[in-house]
């Protein structure tokens, strides 16, 4: 019983601890707030004044906390720079130490430091660092190899593009991260997909056509016309979108006939394709699939024939077969 | 008798320790996920979602059943969501107020024939509209079915790969959707589903849909409701996720992957915990199907939501979910202690049916015992004293533990004195609210006994209402 009261007075005693520390700790993170809120606004029109200046502009001279939030506004405004600019914020950095010092956190033992490292080092526009995060590439934790796709691609680093890749493929990297490091690097990365989009396992060769779709241009499609007729059904998918994206005219006899495979998605890509390449062709066959395919494609086919022949459709629609994605889509071009 | 009371006691006793060392386990395993998720906070690349192509579309579901006071604002702050690509499915389920006409008239909606999908049934759908002014609005009025019917027929309308569901009289942050969707995006092949945090809007300021002014509210029911949500969203759900043993999406804030929920069959139209009983169901679901998977929280984003302020409500709203439980553990109770779901069956089910279904009857009893005992001198005055000293302490450590997280790690309350209103409360709800609750719950066996069905009234007050810009 008394042992009861001894554990009843611990919890009190717990809880009034807690209480000091949540005070003592909300003042902390408050004065810290507003110290920080201050620097951030007196140090703004200094690091735009760096950043934007035409002529070469000697880092300013800052103490303590200033250097931290002077190197995060840099860091942020980096993200939406290149030219001079960028190769001044670079300098800086290199000169400041900060290179150095978020190469070190790279090979930290704690994860969190790591990621953190190869996050910022994105942001410090030093090309330099690119071997490191190439290799960070291969980290244990995902968030490590997360942090260092993303800068990889911020730093523009084309020579990564095959471990990029590589790790995006065989998911090292989310698709949507590496897919964005990638698509940061550009039309470099082309060439590598074409080649991976003949690989064997029919994930790479969807992953490869998807970005050759948003990454190429329209010589970049004849590759692709295979790939309509591949005996994997997400291949197929991939390709008809990567056609639809890059505009590909010639693609659209390949479309047309994609409209009768066996896998709905597939007739929807190709569908939405259709509508993205035009052509009296085109329309010609959307009409009936957009009038009696199942939902995916039927709908697709309908949005595609609205964009490519707005008056067809309401005409359409108006026909007692018409279905209901043809009415839904006359009544989107009549609003 | 004696006996019988000593024993019941003890029971009872055993039960409220195993309870609440389950809760601070939870809330250890939550100070320790809070601190990861603080330091990864300094690389989520949430700019890099936002502007990338690869990031898949969510549609944005809204039941509503006579929304008229609250439908624009929570539209308006849906529409303004910092996310690449997203529609906004408001579903009026028969609403008989001018929840349609308010729309129509803010929205500038027009009808159109929208084709709808019928893996889900559902009622009749009367219209459908979309809006001139924002194409990404899809309005779409429908017989009466109930929530979960709405819900269906929203998932049915729904146009993108992933839908996020959330309460008429809720807005989500700006960021809210890109950073509940975040874990989905990184590992979609495992995770299915994400559900994020409710907290409440009662008295803070609301400007065009948008929280702009956290502040404590005014009334004493809903601040200790704030307690409340902290414990259950800050402490618990991230503590079983952490577990991978979450029990419960929030009906006011989830993100599901659409064709997950086609396939489950969507949500239980029988119940009144549709929120609960479909995700229990996604578990059963995928563990019958041995499929690797995880059912996370993220406890950053935010959606805010107005909360009874009146007894009567909160005690209507209260038996409700305390009947949801009730309908969604008995559904599946064959999962209950059976090896084959894992740690969902193991411990987060037979944690649902004995430490959240039963506890009313627990605590209810064991305190009525006691204090009974002590009058009749059964019981010592110390050991008494001791018994409410550590349910108490024990209450009081759980409560500030959530508090402190919350001012840790978020510190949405800015005023000294909202702090100090949610400690006093935490000491002020131990005397009188919680042993009410536990009332308002045991009358939920009663109407479970009678049958009863329904979600009966629940008044709005109106986001712009609810605040005062002079106070």
């Amino acid at each position: 019983m008394r042992l009861l009261a001894y554990v009843g007075v611990v919890f009190l005693a717990g809880t009034l601890l807690l209480i000091v520390v949540l005070v003592a700790r909300r003042s902390f993170l408050q004065r810290q707030a507003r110290v920080r809120g201050e620097l951030v606004e007196r140090l703004r029109p200094v690091a735009i004044a760096f950043v934007d200046s035409h002529e070469p502009e000697p880092a300013p001279e800052l103490h303590g906390g200033e250097s931290e939030v002077f190197a995060e506004l840099l860091g942020r405004y980096a993200r939406s720079l290149r030219g001079a600019a960028w190769g001044r914020i670079a300098a800086y950095f290199e000169a400041t130490g900060g290179v150095d010092e978020q190469l070190g956190r790279l090979h930290s033992r704690r994860a969190w430091r790591r990621a953190t490292a190869a996050f910022t080092l994105g942001d410090m526009c030093a090309r330099r660092v690119v071997p490191e995060l190439v290799a960070a590439l291969d980290d244990r934790v995902r968030d490590v190899r997360m942090a260092a796709a993303r800068s990889l691609g911020r730093l523009g680093a084309v020579e990564a593009i095959e471990p990029l890749i590589a790790s995006t493929i065989s998911g090292g990297v989310p698709r949507d991260v590496g897919g964005l490091a990638l698509l940061d690097l550009g039309p470099p990365a082309v060439p590598r997909l074409v080649e991976l989009s003949s690989s064997t396992e029919p994930a790479i060769r969807s992953g490869a056509i998807e970005l050759i779709g948003l990454l190429g241009e329209a010589g970049n499609a004849e590759p692709l016309l295979d790939h309509l007729r591949d005996p994997a059904a997400g291949v197929r998918t991939a390709s008809a979108t990567a056609l639809g994206r890059l505009g590909a005219g010639e693609a659209r006899d390949a479309l047309v006939r994609a409209l009768d495979d066996r896998v709905p998605d597939v007739r929807a890509a190709a569908a939405r394709a259709l509508g993205q390449t035009g052509g009296q062709r085109a329309a010609d066959a959307l009409l009936p699939v957009a009038r009696s395919d199942v939902f995916e494609p039927a709908r697709a086919a309908a949005q595609a024939l609205a964009r490519i022949d707005p008056r067809r459709v309401v005409e359409a629609a108006v026909e007692p077969d018409a279905g209901p994605h043809l009415r839904e889509a006359a009544d989107l071009v009549s609003l | 008798v004696t006996e019988i009371l000593t024993v019941y006691s003890l029971v009872a006793f055993f039960y409220f320790l195993v309870l609440n060392g389950l809760y601070l386990f939870l809330t250890a395993l939550a100070w320790r996920d809070m601190g990861s998720e603080l330091r990864a906070r300094r690389y989520l690349a949430l700019d890099e979602v936002f502007r990338s192509p690869l990031t898949p579309g969510v549609s944005v579901i809204v039941p509503a059943f006579n929304e008229q006071a609250v439908i624009v604002d929570s539209v308006r702050s849906l529409l303004a969501l910092r996310y690449p690509r997203h529609e906004v499915v408001v579903v009026s389920d028969g609403s008989t107020d001018r929840t349609i006409a308010v729309l129509e008239e803010e929205f500038d909606l027009a009808p159109v024939r929208v084709a709808l999908r019928n893996g889900i049934s559902t009622a009749a759908v009367r219209a459908t509209y979309v809006s001139r002014t924002h194409p990404n609005l899809l309005v779409v009025d429908k017989e009466n079915g109930g929530r979960s019917d709405a819900l269906n027929a929203g998932v049915n309308a729904a146009r993108n790969p992933y839908v996020c569901v959330i309460d008429a009289d809720s807005m989500l942050e700006p960021d809210a959707l890109l950073k509940v969707s975040k874990p989905i995006l990184d590992d979609p092949q495992l995770l299915a589903a994400t559900g994020g945090t409710i907290r409440i809007v009662n008295s803070c300021r609301v400007d065009y849909g948008r929280v702009v002014d956290v502040r404590a509210p005014r009334s004493r029911l809903a601040t200790i409701q704030v307690l409340e949500y902290l414990r259950a969203f800050l402490v618990a759900r991230v503590g079983w996720s952490s577990l991978n043993a979450l029990g419960i999406i929030s009906g006011a804030f989830g993100l599901f992957h659409r064709s997950l929920v086609e396939a489950a069959g969507g949500y239980w139209k029988d119940t009144v915990g549709e929120d609960f009983e479909l995700t229990i169901r996604i578990h059963r679901h995928l563990r019958e199907r041995g499929e690797p998977y995880r059912i996370g929280f993220v406890s950053d984003p935010v959606c805010w939501t107005e909360v009874p302020e009146q007894f009567a409500t909160l005690s209507r709203q209260r038996r409700r979910w305390q009947r949801g439980l009730w309908e969604g553990v008995r559904r599946h109770r064959r999962m209950i202690g059976n090896p084959r779901y894992g740690v969902i069956g193991l411990v987060a089910m037979p944690y649902f049916l004995i430490f959240e279904f039963l506890s009313p009857v627990f605590a209810l009893t064991g305190l009525l015992i006691t204090v009974v005992w002590w009058i009749l001198g059964g019981l010592s005055t110390f050991y008494f004293i001791a018994f409410l000293l550590v349910s108490i302490g024990l209450g009081l450590l759980l409560t500030t533990a959530a508090l402190a997280l919350e001012e840790f790690n978020y510190h949405r309350y800015h005023r000294r004195r909202d702090v100090a209103r949610l400690l006093a409360y935490a000491v002020l709800e131990n005397l009188g609210y919680h042993q009410l609750h536990d009332v308002w719950r045991a009358i939920g066996y009663l109407d479970i006994a009678r049958g009863k069905t329904g979600w009966g009234a629940q008044p709005r007050r109106g986001f712009g209402t609810s605040t005062d810009p002079l106070a």
